[in-house]
């Protein structure tokens, strides 16, 4: 697709104490696209996205978001452009659905808090829960949560979604409504990183493929030509034992 | 400006020490005696028998909502001028018991609760026998979630017993307070002995770290 | 009746009105500067580097580590031996204020540490500042973790309170000792003085637990 470049890694080098977990790695993203990132635990995918929107640091390299270096930014219009779901959804246990919604755009963005509520509504109506919006987390089904999450994350009106693995620790049975609602925003034209081991989720809805392993990228091009013919052995071996 | 005389004070280690013996030995008594009466008040707060429940509960209340001060004079003077005499030294043990009675049997309960009667179903169906349980799957939890305020108890036990001095219990705090009432260096004699109670009481703690890192490895959660 | 001999209404006046205010004025200064400068260190470990910590931790053990006693004798000798001149109560009251503010400390790091690292990680993530994420996102949990043993530690001063009497402020329990010496009936004397106490500490106590509860289950 041809179309701006939003998001470019060049050459991410990135060590934890003395492991180093990220090896020489290049991305290229355009607006609209839509990348799966598939490969084994401990390849670094989690930590690629940590960078991207610099909850971690690079030792080496460059990340350029939207023709600047990320390093050039500010951590807030960093946040405000960059949304990221967890695998563990993470929402603020002391605060209703409502509240964990508004409070980012309210207290980061200092917008009013009516016009917080009315977007966070109408996010709400957007993944299906409107109707919880009084509940509390604890009272909500993990793929409830995690649909919850991505509301609040896009209350921030990010370009970029990140979402790290976000079904994994879902019952089966809830793991479609959530990817549902991603389909949704991609069909909206949201450009996507998505860490994901479903891989006919990504069949179905993502336009590259970028498989990982030990810290490299082991091979990157668009996803239903790298799911069927992987010029990589290693790609191979993985789709074999995941498929 | 500050000038410490310490050695006066260090001359007299071995009166001091004496003092550190009185302690320990008034603070072991104390929490293990306590300790033991604690289980059955434990056990006596959750039985059926509503006056047993209702003893049980109003004597840790009472225990743990006055002051250890009080209760010491209590044994001591208040007793005393009715015609049960204690020494001074009993009268701070029975204190410590009470307290530690008191404190302990929260701590014990807490460790009653962890056990589970459907884990004890699943090990006697899986056929252990009635020892194997106790030590495999009812001893280790209760270990596990008693054994750190327990010993932080007896640290606070150990502490406690410092106001034996009030009554003039020979321990260590009497120690140091009758050597300065002597030499009138009551900023060394205080300061020493406060280093011996420092000393015990890490050393306490050092030991509570260390079991919980060497035997206490898994996470006791509910499964 | 020989056993309650001593307890008029004069006597008990006297031990209410000089002794509960002081002791309730102490419990006072005790919890709300303790509390404060317990929160501060306690806070401050929370950020600081390990040595900063290890040393504000070596200060911490010390004063939780030493008999309150032996810290409220050292208190009264020591104005001297420097040199100024203070009275008992005030130096009795610096070293109340301390040893509660070094449990206090425990008990925030404590707290604070409870709250999931993921909370922090989600709150950044959406462009907190640390300063927002600590009074939107950390401290509300972290104070609900703190609850029991800061209340315990509160019941505990309020308590400890009456050491002071050993180095001759006037409270509670040593207004006791005073109307002891003049009825030498020490019966009905400490039996009441360990009721004010309960009358104070037990109601605090139960809304304790009662709050615990309420914070408890659904919010966490």
């Amino acid at each position: 697709m041809a179309g701006k470049r939003i998001l470019e890694l060049k050459n991410i080098n990135k060590q934890y104490d003395n492991l180093h977990v990220l090896k020489d790695v290049n991305l290229v993203v355009e607006e609209g696209d839509v990348w799966a990132i598939i490969g084994p635990s401990g390849s670094g995918k989690s930590t690629m996205l940590y960078c991207i929107n610099s909850l971690e640091p690079i030792q080496g390299g460059e990340i350029i978001f939207q023709g600047k270096k990320l390093s050039e930014y500010n951590k807030l219009e960093i946040h405000e452009s960059i949304g990221i779901i967890f695998q563990n959804y993470n929402l603020f246990p002391h605060l209703s659905v409502l509240d964990n919604i508004t409070l980012a755009p309210y207290k980061v963005k200092k917008k009013s808090l009516n016009q917080c509520r009315k977007k966070a509504i109408e996010l709400l109506e957007k993944v299906g829960l409107a109707h919880k919006k009084d509940a509390f987390p604890h009272e909500l089904s993990g793929g409830q949560a995690q649909r919850i999450a991505i509301a609040r994350s896009l209350a921030m009106e990010p370009k970029i979604m990140l979402y790290d693995e976000v079904t994994s620790a879902l019952d089966p049975e809830l793991v479609q409504g959530v990817l549902e609602v991603i389909k949704d925003l991609v069909r909206e034209g949201m450009t996507s990183l998505i860490v994901t081991h479903e891989i006919p989720f990504a069949r179905e809805c993502t336009d590259y493929c970028l498989f990982m392993e030990d810290g490299r990228v082991g091979e990157s091009g668009p996803t239903k030509q790298l799911l069927k013919n992987p010029k990589n052995t290693r790609t191979k071996e993985f789709l074999e034992k995941v498929l | 400006m500050l000038n410490f005389h310490f050695q006066p004070v260090i001359k007299n280690l071995g009166f001091i020490i004496e003092g550190v013996q009185i302690t320990f030995s008034l603070s072991v008594l104390g929490f293990f005696i306590g300790s033991f009466i604690g289980i059955f008040i434990a056990f006596g707060r959750r039985s059926h028998n509503y006056l047993l429940k209702f003893s049980c509960s109003a004597f840790i209340e009472a225990v743990r909502n006055t002051p250890f001060l009080v209760h010491i004079y209590f044994f001591y003077f208040a007793l005393g001028a009715i015609g049960i005499n204690i020494p001074s030294y009993f009268a701070l043990l029975i204190a410590l018991i009470i307290m530690n009675a008191g404190y302990m049997s929260e701590i014990i309960r807490g460790g009653i609760e962890v056990i589970k009667s459907e884990q004890i179903k699943s090990a006697e169906a899986l056929g252990l026998s009635s020892f194997q349980i106790k030590r495999y799957i009812i001893v280790p939890p209760v270990l596990r979630v008693v054994l750190p305020p327990s010993l932080n108890q007896f640290a606070i036990s150990f502490l406690s017993s410092s106001l034996g001095v009030v009554i003039g219990v020979k321990e260590l705090t009497w120690r140091a307070d009758f050597l300065q009432a002597q030499n009138f260096l009551s900023l060394e004699s205080y300061l020493v002995a406060a280093a011996f109670y420092i000393i015990i009481v890490k050393m306490t703690l050092s030991i509570s770290r260390f079991i919980d890192k060497k035997a206490f490895k898994y996470k006791v959660t509910d499964i | 009746m020989e056993l309650i001999s001593g307890v008029n209404l004069k006597n008990l006046m006297f031990m209410l009105k000089i002794g509960l205010t002081t002791t309730l004025y102490l419990s006072i200064i005790a919890l709300v500067l303790g509390s404060f400068v317990g929160f501060i260190i306690g806070w401050l470990r929370t950020i600081a580097n390990e040595f900063f910590d290890s040393i504000i931790l070596l200060f911490v053990d010390i004063i939780r580590s030493t008999p309150l006693i032996i810290q409220l004798l050292i208190a009264y000798h020591l104005p001297g031996f420097l040199g100024f001149d203070i009275s008992t109560i005030m130096a009795g009251s610096v070293v109340i204020v301390l040893y509660f503010a070094a449990n206090c400390s425990q008990v925030v790091k404590a707290g604070i540490d409870s709250v999931a690292f993921n909370q922090w990680r989600a709150s950044k993530s959406l462009g907190f500042s640390y300063l927002q994420q600590m009074r939107y996102i950390i401290l509300p949990q972290a104070w609900r973790a703190m609850i029991p043993s800061y209340t315990g530690s509160a019941l505990g001063i309020i308590k400890d309170t009456s050491l002071i009497s050993v180095i001759g402020v006037i409270e509670l329990v040593r207004s006791g000792q005073i109307i002891i010496s003049r009825t030498l009936n020490p019966l009905p004397i400490w039996f009441i003085v360990g009721l004010i106490y309960f009358i104070i500490c037990w109601p605090l106590s139960k809304m304790s637990k009662n709050l615990e509860k309420k914070v408890q289950f659904g919010k966490k």
